[in-house]
This record gives C-alpha cells, structure tokens and sequence, in this order.
C-alpha cells in the first residue's frame, strides 16, 4: 500500500522536482569568456515600449524577440566582439545599430524606433520576423495593439471579439463578447489587467468588453497549455498590459463612435509618464440592436489611469507604476417597479519592474486590489433581488535569471487573499446566502532550455500551498511545453499541464443572455475543479512571409461546478460536480508582405458536458469555425479590411411539443381546477439539436490624415455587409426567430492632439 | 483590378443566395402526461385534472383544439392507511374560444386533510401508464404576540403582522382585507378591500404594492398604505355615511413545499434582460408533468378604531 502510494502520488513529484534543480544547476554553471546583450526598444515619439519587437544579430542565428515590456536579453555572446544589432516592427522603421559585447559583462542599449509617416504611399519593408527556433509557444497568441487596430471596428473596437479570430476560441454571437476557449466555460478564462484578475470584463450585459483598447499596448493570449508562470483558471489567460503614456510631450486624444465617446490624456512627468483614459456610453440608440429591452436606460464608464516611474542608464533599469482602472455599468429607472441594476470594477495595482545591475536578472513585483460588486436592485418590481462582492488583495512576486546558454529559469509566488458575498434567489424562488474568504499561497518555478537550437522545453510546476476552497485539490500544477525543429522550417510543439480554479462562479447554462454570474470560492462539498490539457502542434515556414500552424488538443475537465437546476429548497446544494471533455485540431495561416496581412484560421472541435449522469454538448460547441481577415494598406492614409466569419450551428433544445400547464394568479382566488390552462413546451434532450450555420462578412474603410498638427482618423465599417439572418434564438412559445445583428453600417471618428 | 472586382461580386452573390438552411426547432413528438391536484384545507371538496401533451403543426400551442383533458383514469389518494378513489365529472366550459368541450375533472368529496398530514397520489392511465406523486400538508403557523392588533396603530408609521412555523422552508402569501357594509338605496352589501403594503411614486402616479409570496415571515404595512384603502371605499362617493367598516383580517396561505417550487417556477421571472432557454419546469410527479401539493390558510383579525373609521366620515361596525 505504501509503496502504491509512492508511485501513485509522491514519486512522479519528487522526479519532476528533480529535473527541475539539475537543469537549473547545470543552467547556471556555464562557461566564462562570454557576453550578453540587454535592452528595451520603444517608440522614438512617446517612449511606448515596443512588445514582440524584433532583435537580430546580423551574420548569426541569434536574435530575441521584446517581451511584453519591451525587454530583451540575449546571452552567450562572444566577447569582444562587435554585432551589428536590427531592430524591427511593424509599422516602424527598421534600426540597425553596432554593439560591442564585452566578456563577462552585460551589454544595454536602449533603441527608439521611428514609426513610419502614416501618409506614404506604402508600407517600408519592416524587416525580418525573428522566430527563436526553439520558443515554447505552443497555444500562445502575441497579439499587438497594431494588430487590433486593423480589424474592422464594428460598433466598438473590441479586444475580446477580436480573439475570435484565434483558431479554437469560440463565442455564441454577435450579440456577446464573451468567448469560449476549446471547449471550456467564459468562467475559466482568467483575464488581466496590468497582471491583475478582471473580475467582471464586460459592459452591457457582455455586448463589449470592459477593456478600451486605446489604453491597451500588447496582450499576450494563451488558448491552453500555458506555462506555471499563470494558473487560477482552466482554460486560457489574457493578459493585458496598459500604454505608460507618452514620455516626450503631452497629448489628448477623442473618439466618438455610434455608442461611446472617449477621450484620454497622457504626457511626461519627471523621471516618468502618465496616462489617463476615459470611456463613456453616449447613445442607446444602438444597444436597440442588440437587447429586448428597448428603453433601457442603460449607462456605462470606464476609467483608466497610469503613472509610471522610470530610472534607466546603461547598467540597468527601474520601473514602478501604479495604476487604477474604474468601470461602472447601471440602469436605474426612474419607475420604483421596475428594478435597477448595478456591476462595478475598481482595481487598484502598484508594479515594479527591476532589471538588475550586471546581472541577468530580473524581477517584476506587484501589489494590488480587485474587487467587483453586481447587484440587482428589485424596487417593487418582480425581480429576483441578487448581489455579488469579490474582493481580491493580491501579492505576487517573480525573478527570472537568464543563463549564458540562453536557458531560463523563473521562480515566483503569489499570495491571494479572497472574499465573496453572494446572495441571491433563483427562479424558484430558493434563496442562497453565501459568503466566505481564504487565502490562496501559490509558488511557481519553471526551467526554459533553450540551450539547443533546434529544440527547446519550458518545464515547471505550480505549487498551492494554501487554497482559498476547503476542499484540497491537487497540490502541485506541473506543466511541460516543448519544441523540437527537425528542419529550418518545421516545428514540432507539444503542451502537456495540470491546471485548477478554485475560484468558480455559479451560471446557468440555460441563460443565453446572463446578468448575474456571481463569484464564488469552490464550497467545502465540492472538490477543486481541474483540467489536464494535452496539445501537439506543427509550424511550417516553408514559405517567405507565410506561417502555417496547426494543433490538436485533448482536453479533459473534472469536478467543475455547474449549477444545480433541481435546488428546490435553500438546503440543497447550489452546485453539483461535472465533468467535461474537449478535442480538436485547429489551423492558422498568415500571410504578411508589403501592404497586405491576411489570416485564415479554422477549427474543427467537439466538446461535451457531463452533470448529474447526463452527458450534452455545452451551448459553444460549434463542429467547424472558419474565420478570414484581409487588411490592404492602400496608401496615403488609406486602410481597408474585410472579415469573414462561419460557424456550424451552435446547439440548442428542440421542441417535443405542448401540453397545457396550469397557471394561477392568484391563489386567494383560484386554484387546483379553477386556474387557467395555457400551452407550455415539451422540451427534447438538452442541446440535442443544432441551429443553422453562422457566417458574416464585415468591411471597414479607415484613413488617416494630419490637419493642422491634428491626427485625424475616420473609420467606416459595415457589419453584415450581406445582411446574413443569423440566428441568435428562437422564442419558445411562439417559434418566433430572433436574429443576430442585421446589415449595420457604423462610423467612428478620432482626433488625436 | 478588374477580375478582383467580379471574383468579389462573385462571391457575395453566392453568399446572398445560399442563407437559408433547412432547420426545424421540433423533435419527434412524444405523448406525455399531466397531472395537476392541489390540496386543500379550508374545503373538503378536492379536485384534480389529467391531461396529455399534443402536436401541433407551427409552434403556436394554441392552435390545438382537440381537448387534452383525460377522463377514466384509475385516481386513488392515499392517506396513511386509507385509500379514496376520485371520480371523473365535467363542468360547463366560460370560454369556448379552444375547446368546445366541456372541462373534465376529478373529484373527491368530504375529504378535508389537516396539517402534517402525508398524502400520495397514483393514477393509472388506460394505457397503462402510471403517475405517482406525494405531499405533505404543511404545520399551521402561530400569529406572533407582537403583532398589532388594532389600526392604525399608536405612535409608529408601520402595522405589522408577524407568525411563526414550525417548517425549515415555506412560503407564504399574506393579504390584508377591509370588511365593511355599503348600503344603497334598499340593500346592504357586505364587500371587501384588499390593502396594499404601500404605495409608490412612479411620475406624477402613485402605484400600490400588494405583497408577494415570499418565505418572510412578516407583512409590514405602512399607515399611508392604510389611509388610502380606507379612502378608496368610498372613492367618488360623496355619501360617506353609506359605509359601516367591521374590521380588518389578515389571510395567510402557507404552502407546502412542492406548490411553493411550482408557483415559483410559473412566476419565475428574474429580471428584464436575462434571456433563457430552456425555461424551468418544476413538477413532482413521476412519470409525467403537473402538480400535486397543498396548502393551507389561516386568519387573523385586527380591530379598526371608530376614531379612525370616523375620520372617513364611514360608520363604525364596532359596538362599544
């Protein structure tokens, strides 16, 4: 039994930490004699850094690609030596500087990018991508702000819509931002701001999401099979990091589309900058399209705000910022019988970035608080009266050292002190008062090898020392990520991980429009819910400027909380536990030359729910998601795209058919017979049928112009430019179909100071 | 530039004349069957329906006009030891707009169950299929002492009505009547007024609210909600003198716990935008869909002082 036990349990963890210490040993004990190369590379007009920038060593195999920050380091240089440095990035003028690596020490430079005049007639060559042969990046997405901003806009530049256009995340429509990684719930998508947990990130009931793109500067997008540098959820993590606000001078910027204006501010400050952005909704005219409720006063803001420290030489760099973000979305009636509703964010983070001097290390620390508060405020109306509190005081701290061979080491820790609130009343009437708190102890370390050229692995575990749930479940997350290259143009990726969310909320999966999501900490009856995620990737670059990757991914989930739609009295549980389990293959091709980007992805997945011994497939699973982009830069300004989105038809419950159901109003009067009879569907097994497929085609047209030193851009987009009648549901009583959005012509106009 | 023109009008044609699919919300139609009983206290007549689903061509249920309803059924209630069969009748039909037939139903005469009591149902269809059920008739509560016992009640703004039960999870409906006498020319009649809890404004309208079910085990009124009920009797009546108040009474139903599941279900309603699906259909019978529970109702009187009725110019019913 012992002996079982060992093997069971303790001896693959101890082997796992033993590989872990011997990489790290033999990464650190390497030979003298060599250099490194560390720097950040930005924009020469406001000092933005510049992530995912390119760095090549011309006349060898080495380069590095910016991190999210802007940082880079490159190791294993000789010594003494003098390497012609390039720089490049989309949209900036390729820099070519010379830099002499001295042994033993590390060399910094600091490189200002020009972006190119936005008036010429095309597009300079930006340079060649720099793909580190043996990066771990399988199920990742570097996503560039610049990226984003060619997508046609729509009603609203929206970051969340526009991951739709990674292969294998999948969404129910037009009219919600809310996305669903391979297979697993919008709950088990982490998303953070500045490294801090977004608890609700959506405006509008989830039309758009909470996050203005004009303030977001990168994001880094993983689909499944992420490194031990993040956990907390089970599906995927979007990490989003803020603009620092111009260094050099002050400027302002507005925007008006047709549902928000937004404005923002941003200029240096001694040793430093700041950013302030703003967004507001302005018409409701358009939210029409999207929701029943016509007249709904709806109201929504969001609020950002950046301060950042920065102290750089030639030796190392300091960087402190602190940062608030702010959203509030409301509908408050005037009539005291109709309810008023409420969802607030306020997120408050303080970071320090330090690179350390003549060492290459660096380490990033942050502290911050999230909370989120939703309330639905009944009056005297019918409404069920519900409310949700998560606040989330956080601590995480990590240190990255970069051996000479180029292998990685990065230990971390994060300490989560959580607590919710929750009170509500479900349709039948049962109410739930829940609140509770804990402290979630997490500690992290993962081995990059990179030494080999052709191959590479990130290793690591997550250790939960403490859990915010009772109920412990697996104490250590180990992940493993590797990429082997047998040839120059092929690559080989493979992704394999333990990941858990103790962390939940309650949704019903019946609810096509949700308002109400509340947080909770996994109760004790629950065990922690958990994911194993197995992936296997290929990258082909045969061909100059094309890249073609293809994944497959099984994904197994065990214990997840789904709620319990027999609660018929406030003693049963609001939870039960679920399984799931997801699988696809996925294909992404890109195209980049000149003036014109095109991607192609396409997803063909299945994915299934199990709970209470009925298995279904959960209202995201689509067989076959296509999407297309093509942007063309037509010069002097002039920018257009076209989308093409299709989706096999998501599944729904079919109709058996009707009996007659007694109603009664009122008690005091009728009863038994004497109520009314009116017809009610029979419903057939759940999710058994499949609406039609989903497609739409999407043009913007945007240009560009400086009038008296103002930066003007006009962008003119058409959403279902062949007014496809997406169904969005069909009502069940009337068999009525209500449809996605129609043929939708929007403008949005920004002028920039 | 020219080919890419009409490779583009190509392919958006294509799209615009390839949107509708084949596509059907139905399944295959199965028969199903309900039962619906609700159990009474205050009676000792009780009455059930049988009903079985149908088809019907659109999804517009209304257009069915073949009568559901099932008479002939074997209908027996069991309570403890005791059986009782019910029979099947039927009853004139108000509205013949679906169904011209007449409404088929089952009763039971001189059958009064009492609090606590555990009842259970089992009809057997003439095709064989059976439905079961089971109920248990809910405690009565105890009117708290705390209670006001007279209106309007001295030095406070509120008339509260407070009980308790001996049940973990009920629900209940209060509601509060005005009994009073409104003569007229040569007739007396004896009428009711149902009392709001209070009123709200709502522009330039003021809105009253009657209370809902609800496990409170409270019913507050605000005095000005008093006010107004009691000059609402006599609205555009100048002849105040015509209306003789008795007293107020508090009614409250206590429901067992599958009717409080079921009347939540029928009335479920969340709010204004959250759209669902599959929209929830309690029942606790086996085998097939409806209801079988109970519930009970009990009073409380309050005295209405003659002072206050008189403020009203109306009489007081009250002898000293």
């Amino acid at each position: 039994m012992t002996y079982l036990f060992f093997f069971q349990y303790l001896a693959p963890s101890r082997i796992f930490i033993s590989i872990l210490i011997m990489l790290s040993v033999s990464g650190i004990c390497f030979a003298q004699g060599y250099g490194s190369l560390r720097g950040n590379v930005v924009d020469s007009l406001n000092g933005e850094a510049l992530p995912y920038a390119n760095i090549i060593l011309e006349g060898t195999e080495r380069g590095a690609t910016a991190d999210l920050n802007g940082n880079f380091i490159i190791r294993g240089l000789t010594g003494g030596k003098t390497y012609t440095v390039n720089v490049s990035f989309l949209g900036y003028r390729t820099l070519t500087q010379e830099v002499k690596i001295d042994a033993d020490r590390i060399s910094v430079i600091r490189i200002q990018l020009s972006p190119i005049n936005i008036q010429l007639q095309a597009i300079e060559k930006i340079g060649e991508k720099y793909n580190r042969p043996n990066e771990t990046d399988l199920g990742l997405q570097k996503i560039n702000v610049r990226d984003i901003e060619l997508l046609p806009k729509g009603v609203e530049t929206d970051i969340f819509r526009s991951l739709q256009f990674v292969p294998g995340v999948q969404n129910t429509g037009d009219v919600s931002a809310r996305y669903y990684v391979r297979g697993g719930g919008s709950n088990q998508n982490l998303v953070l701001l500045n490294g801090v947990s977004v608890y609700n990130p959506f405006h509008a009931f989830g039309l758009f999401s909470i996050i203005d793109p004009e303030m977001i500067n990168a994001l880094e997008f993983y689909k499944g099979g992420f490194t031990a540098d993040y956990g907390g959820r089970l599906s995927s993590i979007l990490n989003l990091v803020t603009k620092d606000g111009n260094k050099n001078r002050y400027g302002t910027s507005a925007t008006i589309s047709f549902l928000t204006g937004k404005a923002s501010v941003e200029g240096p400050i001694p040793e430093g900058s700041f950013i302030f952005t703003g967004r507001k909704s302005l018409f409701r005219d358009i939210l029409r399209k999207f929701i029943n409720y016509k007249n709904a006063p709806f109201d929504f803001y969001d609020f950002s705000g950046k301060i950042n420290f920065l102290s750089q030489n030639t030796k190392d760099l300091t960087k402190i910022s602190i940062s608030t973000f702010n959203s509030l979305d409301q509908i408050k009636n005037e009539d005291p019988l109709k309810a008023d509703y409420e969802w607030i964010n306020n997120i408050y983070s303080a970071y320090w970035f330090q690179e350390w001097e003549d060492v290459p290390i660096y380490s990033e620390t942050s502290a911050s608080l999230s909370s989120f508060t939703g309330e639905i405020k009944p009056n005297e109306s019918e409404a069920k009266q519900r409310y949700n509190k998560v606040k989330d005081v956080s601590f995480l701290a990590d240190i990255t050292y970069v051996s000479e061979s180029s292998d990685e080491i990065k230990v971390g820790m994060s300490i989560k002190s959580i607590k919710t609130e929750t009170k509500f009343e479900n349709l039948q009437g049962t109410r739930t008062n829940l609140s509770d708190n804990g402290l979630h102890l997490n500690i992290y370390a993962k081995y990059k090898l990179l030494r080999w050229e052709d191959f590479g692995v990130d290793i690591g575990t997550r250790v939960n020392v403490l859990t915010l749930a009772k109920n412990k479940g697996s104490v250590l997350e180990p992940r493993v990520n590797l990429t082997f290259r047998p040839l120059p143009t092929i690559a080989v990726k493979a992704a394999w991980g333990i990941y858990t969310q103790d962390l939940i909320t309650l949704v019903n999966d019946n609810e096509i429009i949700t308002i109400f999501e509340p947080w909770l900490i996994t109760p004790d009856y629950l065990r922690i819910p958990e994911a194993i995620h197995y992936v296997l990737g290929m990258e082909i670059n045969q061909i100059d400027n094309l890249t073609i990757s293809g994944e497959a991914y099984y994904k197994f989930l065990k214990n997840t909380a789904e709620m319990n739609e027999n609660k018929a009295s406030s003693s049963d549980p609001d939870f039960v536990a679920g399984k799931g389990e997801a699988y696809g293959i996925e294909m992404l091709m890109n195209y980049n030359r000149d003036i014109i980007q095109l991607t192609l992805s396409y997803s063909l997945s299945w994915s299934y729910k199990e709970v209470n011994g009925w298995i279904y497939y959960p209202k995201y699973d689509t067989r076959h998601s296509v999407t297309s982009n093509l942007n063309i830069n037509l010069g002097n300004g002039w920018q257009t795209s076209l989308s093409w989105f299709f989706n096999s038809g998501l599944p729904f419950t079919q109709i058996e058919g009707f009996y007659d159901k007694l109603y009664f109003d009122d008690l005091f009067f009728s009863g038994g017979l004497y109520g009314y009879y009116l017809p009610f569907t029979v419903l057939a097994d759940k999710n058994l049928g499949r609406l039609p497929t989903y497609h739409r085609l999407d043009l913007g047209l945007t240009k560009q112009f400086i009038l008296a030193f103002t930066k003007i851009s006009l962008s003119v987009n058409v959403l279902n430019v062949y007014n496809r009648k997406n169904i969005f549901y069909f009502e069940r009583d009337t068999g009525a179909r209500v449809n996605m959005l129609p043929f939708m012509p929007t403008a949005t106009l920004k002028v920039e100071l | 530039m020219k080919k890419l023109l009409i490779t583009t009008g190509i392919f958006l044609s294509l799209l615009f004349v390839s949107c509708e699919e084949d596509f059907s919300p139905r399944s295959e139609f199965k028969e199903r069957y309900i039962l619906n009983c609700i159990l009474r206290t205050d009676t000792a007549f009780q009455t059930a329906t049988i009903l079985r689903s149908y088809n019907v061509p659109g999804y517009d249920g209304y257009a069915n006009t073949d009568d559901p309803f099932i008479t002939a059924a074997d209908f027996r209630i069991w309570q403890g030891d005791n059986v009782y069969k019910l029979r099947d009748s039927s009853i004139q039909r108000s509205d013949t707009s679906r169904y011209n037939t007449p409404i088929k139903f089952y009763y039971l005469k001189n059958f009064q169950p009492a609090s606590n009591d555990s009842i259970a149902v089992r009809v057997v269809l003439n095709n064989g299929k059976k439905l079961f059920a089971s109920t248990r008739i809910p405690s009565e509560i105890k009117f708290g002492l705390d209670s006001d016992k007279s209106l309007p009640p001295e030095n406070k703004s509120t008339f509260i009505f407070t009980w308790q039960s001996e049940e973990l999870f009920t629900y209940y409906l209060p509601r509060l009547r005005f009994f009073y006498e409104k003569k007229t020319d040569s007739t007396t009649t004896l009428m009711s007024k149902v009392v709001p809890i209070k009123f709200v404004q709502n522009g330039n309208q003021w809105e009253p609210v009657y209370p809902i079910i609800s496990s409170n085990n409270k019913i507050i009124y605000q005095n000005s909600a008093l006010d107004s009920a009691m000059a609402e009797i006599s609205k555009g009546d100048p002849n105040k003198n015509n209306y003789k108040i008795f007293g107020a009474n508090l009614e409250l139903l206590v429901f067992d716990r599958n009717l409080t599941n079921y009347y939540s279900s029928i009335n479920g309603f969340l709010d204004d935008f959250t759209i669902i699906l599959n929209e929830p259909d309690y029942s606790n019978i086996e085998g097939g869909f409806g209801i079988f529970a109970s519930y009970i109702k009990q009073n409380s009187g309050a005295l209405i002082k003659k002072e206050y009725v008189e403020s009203f110019g109306y009489k007081s019913g009250l002898t000293n």
